[in-house]
C-alpha cells in the first residue's frame, strides 16, 4: 500500500519570543523565554488508510506534531513528505475570519486547504446543511455563538474530504444530537480506506475502536508505536505507576446489556451518588477499577430506539476510586450495546 | 522566488476571495456601503483644497483633479501599509489552523485597497471630462507608474508586516513617518512649484511617493513624458524590496505563531 504520510527526524524547538515595545531598549537585550524542544527527532510512516492514534500526557509534543505535520509550523530539521496529499486539520478553534460571513468563511476554508472554487461550489449545500446554520450562514461569524463556530468549522472539515484528516482532540462538537450527528460523520470519514487519519485523543475507547495502529509520544520522542493494545496497554501501566496522574481513567464504557432499556444520559442531569459504579464493557488494560451500574435512581430516559447497535456518547459526573485511591469526576462516557428486545426489567 | 510564483498560482483564489469577502464585510456594516469609497476621497480633497487654495492662497492648474488624484494614490499606499503592520494580529485565528504563505495576506489587503481606490478614480475621471483635458498617448505612462506604486507599496507591506510581529508599537511610528512622508510626497502641493528646483529634484530622486504623484499627475493632467529612467529605477527597487520581503517571510512566518 503506498505511503501517506513520511516524517523522518523531525526536530522543533519552540523558543517563544515577547513582543517588544520600541519605547523599552532594556527589553530588546531581555533573554528569549524558552527554548523549548517540542520534537526531538519523531520519525514514522502511514500508509494510505490507515488510521494512526497518538497518545500521550500533555506537553508530549502531540499537537505540535499535527500542527507540523499540516505545514503550520516549519521543523528545525527533519523532513516531512505529504507525498502530494492535501491534508486539513480539525482541533479546537475555527480559523475563521470574524467579520466575515459563515459563506465567505467556508470558500475561505476551503480555498486555504486547497480547493477550487467549483469544488467547494458542489459541496457548499451539504456543508451548511450539515452545520444546521442555514439562517446564519449569511452573519458575520462573530455573531455566532461558540457552538455555532464549532458546528460549522466541524461540517467544513467533514465535508471537504481531504486526503489526509488531522484530528487534534476533537471527535465531536456541540450539543447532544449534534454530537451523535458529528461523530457519526467524523467516523465516516475515519473508516473510509482511501483516507490516512492521525488522531490525538486522550479518549482511549474510541482509540482503541478506531485506530489501525498507536503511537505513543513521550516528552517530544516516540516512546513506541505499534499495534493499537500493544502500544495503549504500554501507555496504561507506564501511566499507572504515577498514582497522580488520571488521564488514564478516560474513559469507561458503560455496558447496556440485552434486555435491558437504553439509557440516555443528560448532560449535567445526573450526578452518580457513590453507590452507583460503572461497569466497564472491557477493563482496559493496566486499569485498577471497574464498576457496575447499580440502578437508575437519578438517570432520565428517552424513547427506546428500535433494536440494533446503539451508540451515544455523554458526559457524566460520577465518583468512583481505583486503588490508588484517587477520586475523579466529569468524564466522557460511551454506551454501547444491543438491544434485543424491550424489557420493563431495568438490570445493571 | 520559483517558489513564490507557485504560491501565488495556489493562493490567488484565496487572495480574491478574502478581499471580496472583506469588502462584502465593509458593505454590510456601513449605511452608506459603496459610496463611501467615493465618498470619503472627495471630502478629503475638499478639506486639502482648502487648505492649499484658502490658506495658503495658492492654487495649479487643474487644482482639484490634481489634489484627487494625489490623494487617489497617497490613500492606497497609507492605507496599505498601516494595516500591514497587523497583519498577521488580524489573520491569527486563520494561521494557528492552516498554512497559508503570509505575503498572501499582504496581496489581498493590497486587492481591497486597490478595489478602493479605482473607485476613488471616478471623481478623477470626472474632473477630466469637466476640465476637458485632452486624451493623449502619455496618458498610458499611468500604467507603469501605478505598477511602481503597487510594487513599492507590497515589499514595504511585507516588511513592516514582519517587523509588526515582532514590535509592538510600530504601528504608532510608521503613522509618524507616514504623516512626514505626505507632506513631502506633494499630496496636494506641487512640489516643483513650492519648492526650490534644486530641492524639488532632489525630493523626486529619494522620495519615490513624490515622483509617482507627479508622473501620475504628468500622465493624466498634463499630458507629459514620464521621466522613464526615474520610474524604471523605483520599478526596480520596487521589485528587489518585494524579493527581500518575500524572502524574509518564507524565513520567518513558521516563527510567528511563538510569538507571545
Amino acid at each position: 500500500m503506498e505511503t501517506a504520510i513520511t516524517v523522518n527526524d523531525v526536530r522543533l524547538r519552540y523558543e517563544t519570543i515577547q513582543r517588544k515595545s520600541l519605547l523599552n531598549p532594556a527589553a530588546w537585550r531581555q533573554k528569549r523565554i524558552g527554548p523549548v524542544d517540542a520534537l526531538k527527532g519523531v520519525s514514522f510512516q502511514v500508509r494510505k488508510g490507515e488510521i494512526l492514534g497518538i497518545v500521550g500526557t500533555n506537553g508530549s509534543g502531540k499537537s505540535t506534531l499535527l500542527r507540523t505535520v499540516a505545514g503550520l509550523m516549519s521543523p528545525n530539521s527533519g523532513t516531512i513528505d505529504l507525498h502530494g496529499n492535501t491534508v486539513a486539520l480539525l482541533s479546537l478553534g475555527t480559523g475563521f475570519l470574524p467579520e466575515v460571513s459563515g459563506r465567505d468563511n467556508i470558500y475561505l476554508s476551503g480555498l486555504s486547504m486547497g480547493f477550487s472554487k467549483a469544488e467547494i461550489d458542489e459541496r457548499y449545500e451539504t456543508i451548511v446543511s450539515f452545520s444546521e446554520l442555514e439562517d446564519a450562514i449569511s452573519r458575520p461569524v462573530k455573531t455566532y455563538s461558540s457552538g455555532m463556530y464549532s458546528k460549522l468549522a466541524f461540517s467544513i472539515a467533514v465535508s471537504l474530504e481531504t486526503d489526509i484528516l488531522l484530528i487534534d482532540e476533537v471527535l465531536s462538537v456541540g450539543d447532544l444530537r449534534f454530537q451523535r450527528k458529528s461523530h457519526a460523520a467524523l467516523e465516516n470519514l475515519i473508516m473510509d480506506k482511501n483516507r490516512t487519519v492521525l488522531i490525538v485523543s486522550h479518549n482511549l475507547g474510541e482509540l482503541q475502536r478506531l485506530c489501525t495502529s498507536v503511537m505513543w509520544l513521550e516528552e517530544g520522542t516516540v516512546a513506541a508505536s505499534g499495534g493499537t493494545a500493544e502500544v495503549l496497554e504500554m501507555y496504561h501501566k507506564k501511566l499507572a505507576e504515577d498514582p497522580t496522574n488520571l488521564s488514564y481513567l478516560d474513559p469507561p464504557i458503560i455496558q447496556v446489556e440485552s434486555g435491558a432499556k437504553a439509557i440516555r444520559l443528560h448532560w449535567d442531569a445526573v450526578k452518580f451518588a457513590e453507590d452507583y459504579r460503572i461497569y466497564r464493557k472491557e477493563n482496559l488494560p493496566g486499569a485498577q477499577w471497574s464498576a457496575i451500574v447499580d440502578g437508575y435512581d437519578g438517570l432520565e430516559y428517552e424513547d427506546v430506539p428500535p433494536s440494533g447497535e446503539i451508540s451515544y456518547l455523554y458526559t457524566i459526573r460520577a465518583r468512583a476510586t481505583n486503588k490508588n485511591g484517587n477520586v475523579w469526576s466529569n468524564y466522557r462516557a460511551g454506551v454501547a450495546g444491543k438491544l434485543e428486545k424491550e424489557t420493563g426489567a431495568q438490570t445493571p | 522566488m520559483k517558489r513564490f510564483f507557485l504560491d501565488i498560482k495556489k493562493y490567488k483564489g484565496y487572495m480574491l476571495h478574502s478581499a471580496k469577502s472583506q469588502l462584502h464585510a465593509e458593505l454590510a456594516n456601513s449605511w452608506l456601503g459603496g459610496i463611501w469609497w467615493v465618498l470619503e476621497p472627495t471630502l478629503f480633497m475638499l478639506v486639502y483644497m482648502f487648505v492649499y487654495t484658502v490658506v495658503f492662497q495658492r492654487s495649479t492648474q487643474y487644482v482639484v483633479a490634481f489634489i484627487t488624484l494625489g490623494l487617489t494614490y497617497w490613500r492606497f499606499f497609507n492605507n496599505c501599509v498601516l494595516s500591514s503592520i497587523t497583519l498577521v494580529r488580524h489573520y491569527r485565528s486563520v494561521i494557528s489552523k492552516v498554512y497559508l504563505p503570509k505575503f498572501v495576506f499582504v496581496g489581498s489587503l493590497m486587492m481591497v485597497n486597490g478595489y478602493k481606490m479605482l473607485f476613488s478614480y471616478i471623481p478623477v475621471i470626472v474632473l477630466m471630462i469637466y476640465y476637458r483635458i485632452p486624451l493623449s498617448i502619455y496618458m498610458l505612462s499611468i500604467i507603469p507608474v501605478t505598477l511602481t506604486l503597487f510594487l513599492l507599496t507590497f515589499g514595504i507591506c511585507c516588511i513592516c508586516m514582519h517587523i509588526g510581529v515582532y514590535v509592538e508599537d510600530l504601528n504608532r511610528l510608521m503613522r509618524v513617518l507616514l504623516q512626514l512622508l505626505f507632506y513631502i510626497s506633494g499630496v496636494f502641493y506641487p512640489i516643483n512649484e513650492m519648492l526650490e528646483p534644486e530641492l524639488a529634484k532632489l525630493l523626486f530622486r529619494l522620495n519615490p511617493i513624490a515622483l509617482i504623484l507627479y508622473e501620475a499627475r504628468n500622465a493624466l493632467l498634463y499630458g507629459m513624458a514620464c521621466q522613464r529612467k526615474l520610474i524604471l529605477a523605483y520599478m526596480v527597487v520596487g521589485v528587489v524590496i518585494s524579493m527581500i520581503g518575500v524572502k524574509i517571510i518564507y524565513k520567518s512566518e513558521s516563527k510567528y505563531m511563538k510569538v507571545v
